[in-house]
């Protein structure tokens, strides 16, 4: 089976701080792989190179088998990888429908006349921005102001954002920061779906335990940028190491 | 999104406003016929500011500079080469669009202060090349072959001001386009991960608004007739600007409208009645300051404070020091 992505002996340092050392891991596609670690262990930076918002020291990643060194944001996105934000960035004073058609909007033509005189059709919202509002919940408020939505909305809008640019790989930064139990669980009900309704494989960072043991197929646990610890889920749980440098904590609430 | 174009009576009522508009040169003194033309060319430069500082949300401080060249190139075509007055405009908006993508190609790097201050040095550099070379005339300035047609010129402004305002509608409002500048400026990095290639847009955003100023800064030199590096690439050309788009509400089709229209006939008024002085210039100073302290969403917000008054508690009650901040966060993050 082709790999969805691979990715080899990564590093990046910023002045004397390694923020990730030696990363590596194999994506097979269709699965959910999960990241998890301490603050600080280096995820979000992962995510940043993976997206070429940050360039490695050194190291290689491939998406299904093509080289991403040296390509910009935008080239990635538009080969199929999305990304969200663990510190939202939405676009706050645009409509909930705007968000989501900006991520559709890779699709359409660069070119100059057309690009820049191309009227936005507002009426037909188009079949799949109507999927993805019901699908999150945010039919009824798809005129309102991103930056108005309550905090569990504005989340999932940012999936759904992320889903417009019809992507093969799906990375989440903490979806699932800030939010009650319930609302966690309806989370993972709902990646699960929106990963067999689209096909997606999913890179998942997150600090809630539940919210991995019970989505992850894969996962890999960092500390102070390297990896200490991967395996399926069962097996990093019981690791000794993990539970000393992560779980451990966990365990006192 | 002020203005809809709906079929009916709205249009009916803009055609009728649009032949008002073109009856007004044979019916008034060819004092108010300046002003109006002046107005109508300032409604375009601050439509064309409005385009990378309220669309974008990147403030320039540069954008007199592109006015200057206009109508330096504009004024040089057509005294040393005799090129006629319309190729000559038209090819000083389309070296200000070139030249303004040249510009912008280091200086959208910046954000927030930087890019006003680096802006503001480039047009501080235009201007003192414009003095030190031959060719211009240096502080002498340049002399354009006169055209003494008052009415020629108030149709020309209202045309071009007329073109920018359908242009920032079709463009800005309306397109695509317009869309991907507003992502831009709400959440630059987002847009980028989103697939939006946010260095071509940051340029073609600036380009064009480059370009009209280049060519009403034509029209205005023909117009003028004299123009001097101090008259058209002074500070002062992109400061009103700046100043028309925040008076009249930023990042609207409506509010620099109205910004420019009040600001300009009220500088006249203040310079007709107490000129002798310059009182006036510390009256207008008041004014402003006023507005920006209690409408920090423009004059616009006005109108728009009726509508949304049940329920909308940003508008008008806001304090101005958290939508500066949030201002200044929205431009400064990047």
């Amino acid at each position: 089976m082709e790999l969805m992505m691979e990715i080899r002996a990564l590093n990046l340092s910023f002045g004397g701080l390694r923020a990730v050392s030696n990363f590596h891991l194999k994506v097979e596609p269709g699965r959910i792989y999960g990241i998890i670690g301490p603050n600080g262990a280096g995820k979000t930076t992962l995510f940043n190179l993976i997206t070429g918002l940050y360039r490695p020291d050194s190291g290689e990643i491939f998406f299904q088998g093509v080289s991403l060194a040296g390509k910009k944001p935008y080239e990635i996105s538009r080969l199929g990888i999305a990304r969200t934000f663990q510190n939202l960035r939405l676009f706050n004073d645009l409509t909930v429908v705007e968000n989501i058609q900006v991520g559709q909007l890779q699709h359409q033509s660069q070119g100059f006349r057309r690009g820049l005189f191309k009227i936005r059709t507002n009426n037909g919202l188009g079949e799949k921005i109507n999927t993805l509002l019901d699908l999150f919940g945010l039919g009824g408020r798809a005129g309102e102001k991103a930056g108005n939505l309550p905090y569990g909305m504005q989340r999932k809008l940012e999936i759904a954002r992320a889903l417009a640019t019809n992507p093969k790989l799906l990375l989440l930064d903490e979806p699932a920061a800030g939010m009650n139990p319930r609302e966690v669980l309806n989370l993972a009900g709902l990646i699960r779906e929106i990963k067999t309704r689209f096909g997606l494989t999913i890179i998942l960072i997150e600090h809630q335990m539940r919210l991995v043991e019970e989505l992850c197929d894969f996962i890999t646990v960092m500390n102070f940028g390297e990896i200490i610890a991967e395996g399926k889920p069962p097996e990093v749980q019981s690791n000794p190491v993990v539970i000393k440098a992560y779980l451990g904590e966990e365990e006192v609430d | 999104m002020q203005l809809k174009f709906n079929r009916g009576p709205q249009l009916v009522l803009l055609f009728c406003f649009f032949l008002v508009l073109c009856l007004v040169p044979f019916f008034i003194s060819s004092f108010w016929l300046r002003i109006a033309t002046g107005v109508f060319m300032w409604i375009g430069l601050a439509l064309s500011w409005n385009m990378i500082g309220g669309y974008m949300g990147y403030i320039s401080f540069g954008h007199g500079a592109f006015f200057g060249v206009g109508a330096y190139i504009t004024g040089l075509l057509m005294s040393h080469l005799n090129v006629p007055f319309f190729p000559a405009m038209l090819a000083a908006g389309l070296f200000t669009y070139l030249f303004a993508a040249l510009i912008g190609y280091p200086t959208l790097r910046l954000s927030g202060a930087y890019f006003a201050i680096g802006t503001w040095a480039f047009a501080e550099m235009m201007r003192q090349l414009v003095l030190v070379l031959k060719v211009t005339g240096g502080p002498y300035g340049l002399r354009l072959p006169a055209f003494l047609n008052e009415t020629f010129f108030y149709f020309l402004m209202l045309g071009l001001a007329l073109l920018v305002f359908l242009f920032s509608y079709l463009v800005f409002e309306k397109s695509n386009f317009g869309l991907k500048v507003k992502a831009v400026r709400e959440e630059e990095t987002a847009a980028q991960t989103l697939g939006l290639d946010t260095v071509w847009i940051k340029i073609q955003v600036f380009a064009l608004s480059a370009l009209f100023p280049g060519i009403i800064g034509g029209a205005y030199a023909y117009w003028i007739t004299y123009i001097h590096p101090d008259s058209v690439l002074g500070p002062l050309i992109a400061d009103q600007m700046v100043i028309m788009v925040l008076l009249g509400g930023i990042g609207t089709l409506l509010g620099p409208t109205i910004g420019a229209i009040v600001l300009y006939i009220g500088n006249r008024i203040l310079w007709v009645a107490w000129g002798d002085s310059s009182v006036y210039l510390v009256i207008l100073g008041v004014a402003i300051c006023l507005v920006i302290l209690f409408l920090p969403e423009g004059l616009i917000s006005l109108g728009r404070a009726k509508k949304f008054r049940p329920g909308g508690r940003h508008f008008g009650r806001a304090p101005a020091g958290e939508i500066a901040r949030n201002k200044a966060r929205a431009q400064g993050g990047s």
